[in-house]
This record gives C-alpha cells, structure tokens and sequence, in this order.
C-alpha cells in the first residue's frame, strides 16, 4: 500500500510539473491578452464606481439594503501593510486606505472634484485665504464615546503644527499655521500665508480628526488609532491582518460616495498580502472578495471568465514620468529632449507593461487633477520616425555604425539610474524605444536613496518621478527651480516665469485663477520638453462578482461601507 | 554536563556579539539611507533628511551608535524600530512563534518524509521503486522552495480549494502547505542520507549476527541499524534548522504568514537597522539552541558519547 502511494505521490508531482510549465507558457502569449483586455479597459466597467449597470442600480441598493442585517464579513487583500495608523503619521498608499476608514475629515471631496461637508458643515475663507471658519457637526461621537467638537479639531492641529520631525503629509499641510479658537460649534483657524489649497487637502485622509482623549491615553498612537470613522478597530496583527468591526453609531457619511449610514458588513478584514501570486491566489479561492494590484496578465482571463469585475481609476496628481535634467549634456538641448518625448510610444508600452490596465500619459499632470491643462497634453504625440528625423536635423547622427549617434565627437549617451521596485516594468521597455532612436542608454539599477543621491548631484539624465495627489501643488516640488539645491528639482530648469506661475498659484484663492496658473505651468513644462511623460498612475482592484457597492472616492481610494458580500 | 553548559552558554555570547559586529557593519556599511526610505524619494529634501537623521540618532559617528547599541543589548534592550518606532522586543515576540511553529512543522514533513523514504529505499535497495524514490528526492532537492510553494497553491488551494492560500496565523490548516513546501526539499536529504546511512549499516556484521540470533527484521533494522544510521543524521536535521529559517524567508512571503523571516526583508528593505539586528540577533540565539539540542540528542542516542 504504502508503496502505490509513494508512487503515486511521484506520478502526480511530475504531472503537476508538466501542468504547471503549460499553464505558464499560456499567459504571456500576446495574442490572447490583447482581445481580451479591450474589454477589462471598456470605460464603462472601469469607471463605474460599482460593479451593477446604472439601471439596474437603484433595485440592487434596495436588494442591499435589505439584506443590511445580514452582515458578514469583508476580506481585503492589500499588499502593504500600513506603519502606523496616527494620521499625523500618514504618507502610504495603504496607510490612507484604512485611514478613510476609521477616522472622518472636516471636508469630503466628491469623485467629481467638489466640496462637500464632512465632520464641518459649513465653511468660509476670507479674501486672502488666510483665514478659515468651520460650523461643526454636534451629533458626532469618537468610537470611544468622547463627543467631537471643536477642542478634538484645535487639539490635533495643535499636535500637528508641533510636529517638526517625521514622514507624514499632516504637518505639511497646516504649514504657516498661527492658531485656532473655538466659539461653540464654530472653528477658526489662521495661518501667516495663503492657503488657496487647504480645504482640498483638509480632505484627505491624513487630516482625519482623532479623540482627543484617546490621543492623550494612547501608548503608541500609532497603533490604537480612535476616530470617528464607519470602522473601529479591534485588531492588528502585524504581517497579517487588521480587523475592523462596524461602528453602529455611524450616520454622518458619506452619501457623495453612494451610501450613507453605518457599513453594511459587520466586519472588514484586511489582509497584507505582499507576493502578487498569492495576492491572486487568494482572491481565486475566495480568500479576498477585493484585491488590489492583480497579476495584470491574469485580470483579462478572469473578468472573461465571469470570476472577477474589474475596478480601475485614473488617480490624480502627477502620472509616471521621465525627469530630464536640462543641465546634463546632451539632455540639455531641446531638440534631444523632444525626441526623446516622441520615441516612446506610450500606448504600446502601457499594453506590454501593463496589459493595457495602466493608461498612457501625455502630461506632468493626469486628467483627473484639478488644473489639467488639455492645452499642454496635445504638445507632443508619441512617433518615433519623427523623434528620428528631428535627431538627423540637428546633426545627431550614426556615423560609425555603431547604432548610436554623435555630434561633434559626442555620444548621444544617456544616464538613467532606476529602481527596480518602482520602474520594474517598463524600465528595459522605455531603454529599448530610447535605443531604437539611436541612444545609448546606461541603465544603473539602485534604490531610492542611490537614485537621489545621483539625481540630487545632477549626474543623471533621467529620473523617475510620479505622486498621487488631488492637488496640482505637488507640481512646484519637483519642477520650481528653489527646490533645485534644496529637494526634487531633478530637471534643473530655471525659468523666472514658471516659478513666477507657481508663486502666483501658491497664493491665489480663486480656483479659476488658480487653475489657469498651473495651466500655463504644465504648458511651459511640455513645450520645454521637461518630461518624458509614460502612464498614469491607474489604481486597479479586482472583486468578487457577487459584491456590491463598490466606490471610489475622489483620489482613487476604495471606499468600503457600501459593500455588501453576496452569498 | 555543568562544564559542557557553560561552554555552550560562552560560546552562545560568542557567536552572538560576532553576529551583532557583523550585521551591525554590513547594514551600515551597504549603500542606501534608512531615512529617504522613511520619506520616499519625492519628499525627501536635504532639510528634512538631516532633521530626521539627527532625531533617530543617525548622524552620530558608527563607533559611537554601535556602543549605544551594544549597551543597550547588554541591558535586554534591542531598540526602536526606525520605521515604525515600536519597541524592537515588542515586533520580534509578536512574529516569532509563528515562525517557530513553521519551522517545527517543516521539520516534522522533512524528517517523516526523510525517514519513510529513507528505511523503504534502504530495505529494498537497487529495487524499481528504490530507484524511482532516487528520482523523485533528486528532483524534491533541486526544485526550490518558492516554486514548490506557487505549485502547492495553485493545486490545493486554487483548483481543489481543499487549503487555504493566504490563511491567517492561528489557522492550523494554513500550516500545511507553508510546511509541505518548506519542508519536502530538506526531507528529501534526509531520504537520501537515511538510505545511504542504512544501506551500509545492513551490510555490517552485527545485522548479520543479529539475524542470525533470529531476531525479527523489524527489529534488525528499526534497532541495530537505524539507531545507528541515525547517528550523522541528526547532526544535519540540527544544521537544517538553518536552512528553514533561511527558507522561512520566502516561503512567509508567499503565504502572507506572519513571521521574522518576512519581517526581516522588510527590516533590510526599509534599512531599519535596530530591527534588521534584532532579528538577526534573535534567529542566530534560536540557531545556537537548536544545534545545543541537538548535541544532546546525540549523547541520548550513541552512549559513546559523554559531555
């Protein structure tokens, strides 16, 4: 007996070899994942903040609704884990995610860029955007019974404005902050400068308002975060997962998303799922009813197959670009640049690297952010024979043969040092559409401290660049000229008119002003062909079919308590 | 015994401060800046850097920062973590019985793998079957860890959905399959070191005499030449500890199960040093103990032996 087991073991482990090399050799085969993936990337699937047909909505929600009582469990995989759940703390993906989830802000921002009330219901600035009051709610209690007033809002800005070391976005965001008093329900807070962005930053999840006496209490802030948010905490195991039980009381959000009320779980666990195959392991043995960065190869497959809905959203800010250093030869010439702008072709490369989940870009700024300049997305459009004659032109040419071109004794060489974890996908793609151009590209391998060690000396010629952000005010961080010496200002550009158009932006209240200052910005940018522009940042996230009530909010987060699982 | 204790206890400070000097240089030493990992590339900005280097106590001179942190070891006092700034104790104690109880589970598949295909081989040896056991240890030997994990998966999770892919910790069933892929490959060794073991100690004269006495093959072979053949054998299931707790690395990624080999990547990745050091310090002590273990095994089975 135990002899025919034995052989048997050794049969099906050589079986499950062979299986295993087939299925393999089936995925990246081309041919399927283009027909398929047309359909995973149909904007109607992918931009629907849930997985139901818009008819059919209104007759689910109430289905939804009644089953509310039923409760059960939500099981997220994510594949980070957050570090520490102190929102002054906050600058992760994954640290936002359950940040939205436990604590509310003083303003929301709805996924169609408006402001709409949150734990404040009304507020008003004065002319110079200096000066800030807040109605507050009253019916608002902390998970752990503390009632929100204003003395909760005054003690964390207070806390924040005190903070001077750290990694979190918080602290930044109250810069120039005088003070804040409290008259009843109503908040003033002042700052020493402008602040044209601050209620749109009050809307992330950083600005999340914890119980002040629970703040007080807390050994490790980081880790018992109490907010007043649609879920409580319970549990954190580190590496494995978070438990979040539903807070009962919760009726102040947020109808702007679709649902409003207490979540209809009882429970959402996140799990902290690192390795993409397990990710998606877990998600096909229905471990996960939600996973976010799927094996894309494998999302066309499943969506197909009827086994997954696909959710996916252009996230603003600043999309995945190449930062050209205009101070580095030969990058410093215009023309080299602009050719390097056009020998990539952006849409094949998102369908190689990404297959076609990611969207091309053609900006420094993605469509979804406030500010977007169309203007400036039209300067260039990818066609590598034109980035070919525009380099002959200029008398970059191959003489040697060698398929790299010269001028003057120079070769058309070009530094590029990367990091594998972030440029992974596209980094050999992008060096072989450069090449084929007639470049000579020295591809260096390093992580992110190397990479800004390099970058920060000016020895590159191009660098990675892309941040998530609501707010087009991420855009001076890397492109004003101050912050050459002194930060991100990888390009090394200096032009007295686009800082100029980033001075005036910083200070004007008005978002029409506002919005053509940073226009004109981007305009400058593409026309001095600052930036290779690749794709936009496309947050993708895979659901069990029978799920509903999946939202997005405005930034591309997904928000939880209008889920509700089937079966 | 008293004297062969303290030797081991000294040797144990030994090794420790050896690997403390050691992973306390190579972290310093290897390029990379735990601060801009904290920051992030984008918001990284020569100001912060240095305000935030000066806060963790990074700018002081190596010599000065390794004192400190010796210091502190030498008062049970393993640190912050620079990343998350929880005590370094709390992090370790909270993944290590997850890991433990892994590698405990790998050992128990190696060696019940080792040891039934090891006695069926030797017993039957030059047969069909022990040459198609050859086959399948060599191929159990040379396929790795991280792939044999993919496969149990994809098999028994995805396709039979009998075991959990990504199970929480706590969770007996999600030990299987961690445990099978962890532990097929060092069973497999131990298969083959088994049989080899065993096959010269079946042609040995005390089975012939033993057999000769009429005694009964179970006995022959359970008795007088496993026990001997068994002698090597646990030296190396002592030194495969190691390779587990290596192999706890990658096979705790993979089933997302808590642990310190994953929460030493993560360790190394971020450059959080005081973390990095702790869990070195602690997987080198664990180390220590088990091959301490295992000498006194040894003196249980070969009574030549005497400390």
């Amino acid at each position: 007996m135990r002899r025919r087991c034995t052989r048997t073991a050794l049969a099906l482990l050589f079986c499950l070899t062979l299986l295993a090399a087939a299925c393999g050799s089936d995925d990246p085969a081309p041919d399927d994942d283009e027909d398929t993936t047309q359909d995973a990337e149909d904007p109607g699937d992918a931009a629907d903040p849930g997985p139901v047909d818009d008819d059919d909505a209104d007759d689910l929600q109430d289905g939804v609704d009644a089953l509310a009582t039923a409760g059960g469990t939500l099981t997220v995989g994510l594949s980070s884990e957050p570090i520490s759940l102190d929102p002054g703390d906050g600058l992760f993906i994954a640290e936002h995610q359950v940040l939205m989830h436990v604590f509310d802000t003083l303003v929301r921002l709805t996924p169609d860029g408006s402001l709409v009330p949150g734990l404040a219901t009304e507020w008003s600035a004065n002319d110079e955007g200096t000066a800030f009051d807040f109605t507050l709610r009253d019916d608002v209690t902390f998970h752990d019974g503390t009632p929100f007033d204003a003395e909760a809002v005054i003690a964390q800005f207070d806390r924040l404005a005190a903070t001077t070391d750290g990694a979190g976005v918080a602290p930044g965001v109250l810069a120039g902050y005088e003070s804040a008093t409290a008259e009843g329900n109503t908040l003033e807070v002042t700052f020493s400068e402008s602040k044209p962005e601050l209620l749109r930053d009050l809307t992330r999840a950083w600005m999340g308002i914890p119980s002040p006496t629970a703040m007080a209490d807390a050994a490790e802030p980081s880790r018992e975060p109490v907010g007043t948010g649609p879920f409580v905490l319970e549990e954190w195991a580190a590496q494995d997962r978070m438990v979040l039980r539903r807070n009962d009381d919760y009726a102040w959000g947020a109808p702007e998303l679709g649902h409003d009320g207490p979540p209809l779980v009882d429970e959402l666990v996140i799990r902290f799922l690192p390795d993409s195959s397990s990710r998606m392991a877990a998600f096909e043995t229905g471990e996960a009813d939600v996973i976010e960065e799927p094996q894309f190869l494998q999302v066309a497959g499943l969506v197909e197959a009827g086994r997954a809905e696909l959710a996916s959203f252009q996230a603003p800010g600043m999309p995945t670009h190449m930062m050209l250093n205009t101070e580095n030869p030969p990058t410093d010439d215009p023309v080299v640049r602009e050719a390097m702008i056009l020998a990539v072709d952006t849409a094949e490369l998102v369908e190689t690297a990404f297959a076609g989940l990611q969207s091309p870009a053609n900006n420094v700024l993605s469509p979804t952010t406030f500010g977007f300049s169309p203007q400036a997305a039209a300067t260039y459009a990818p066609d590598p024979a034109a980035a070919t004659a525009l380099l002959e032109e200029a008398g970059w040419i191959d003489e040697d043969g060698d398929g790299v071109r010269e001028k003057d004794g120079q070769r058309l060489t070009i530094e590029y040092p990367a990091s594998p974890d972030w440029e992974g996908a596209y980094m050999e793609l992008l060096t072989a559409y450069l090449t084929a151009a007639g470049f000579e590209v020295n591809l260096t391998q390093m992580d992110d401290a190397g990479i800004f060690e390099v970058a920060n000396a000016g020895e590159h010629h191009l660098v990675s660049m892309a941040w998530i952000s609501g707010s087009p005010s991420v855009l001076p961080i890397v492109y004003h000229s101050d912050n050459i010496e002194q930060g991100s200002a990888f390009t090394r550009f200096r032009d007295a008119e686009l800082d100029e158009l980033f001075d005036q932006a910083a200070v004007t209240v008005d978002d029409g002003q506002r919005s053509a200052l940073y226009a004109q910005a981007q305009i400058i940018i593409m026309d001095n062909a600052l930036a290779v522009p690749l794709y936009t940042l496309d947050r993708v996230l895979l659901l069990q079919p029978e799920l509903t009530g999946f939202a997005f909010d405005a930034e591309g987060y997904a928000w939880l308590p209008g889920v509700a699982v089937g079966g | 015994m008293t004297r062969y204790f303290a030797r081991r206890v000294l040797t144990s400070v030994g090794v420790a401060l050896g690997v403390l000097v050691f992973t306390f240089s190579m972290l310093h030493l290897a390029p990379g800046d735990p601060v801009i990992a904290m920051l992030g590339r984008q918001a990284a900005t020569p100001e912060r850097i240095e305000a935030l280097r000066g806060e963790l106590g990074l700018d002081r001179p190596l010599p000065v920062q390794f004192a400190d942190y010796f210091g502190g070891v030498l008062r049970g006092e393993l640190g912050t973590s620079i990343q998350t700034r929880r005590p370094v104790a709390d992090a370790i104690a909270e993944q290590l019985p997850s890991t433990l109880q892994l590698m405990l589970a790998a050992m128990l598949v190696a060696v019940v793998i080792g040891g039934v295909v090891g006695v069926v081989s030797a017993t039957r040896a030059g047969s069909r079957l022990d040459r198609s056991l050859t086959v399948g240890s060599l191929a159990a030997v040379s396929v790795p860890s991280f792939w044999l994990a993919l496969l149990l998966i994809l098999v028994f999770a995805v396709w039979l959905g009998w075991l959990p892919a990504a199970a929480s910790s706590g969770e007996v069933r999600g030990l299987v399959l961690p445990a099978l892929a962890l532990g097929i490959g060092e069973g497999a060794i131990l298969a083959r070191l088994i049989r080899a073991n065993l096959v010269e100690q079946l042609t040995g004269p005390h089975i012939d005499a033993a057999r000769a006495r009429g005694l009964r093959e179970r006995r022959v072979v359970g008795v007088y030449a496993l026990r001997n053949a068994m002698l090597p054998v646990v030296t190396i299931i002592g030194l495969q500890f190691g390779y587990l707790l290596a192999g706890s690395v990658v096979i705790e990624t993979i089933f997302a199960r808590q642990g310190l080999g994953r929460l030493a990547v993560q360790a190394v990745s971020a450059q959080d040093f005081p973390l990095a050091q702790g869990i070195v310090l602690v997987m080198a002590l664990t180390y220590v103990a088990i091959n301490t273990l295992t000498d006194l095994t040894y003196v249980w089975l070969d009574p030549r032996v005497r400390l």
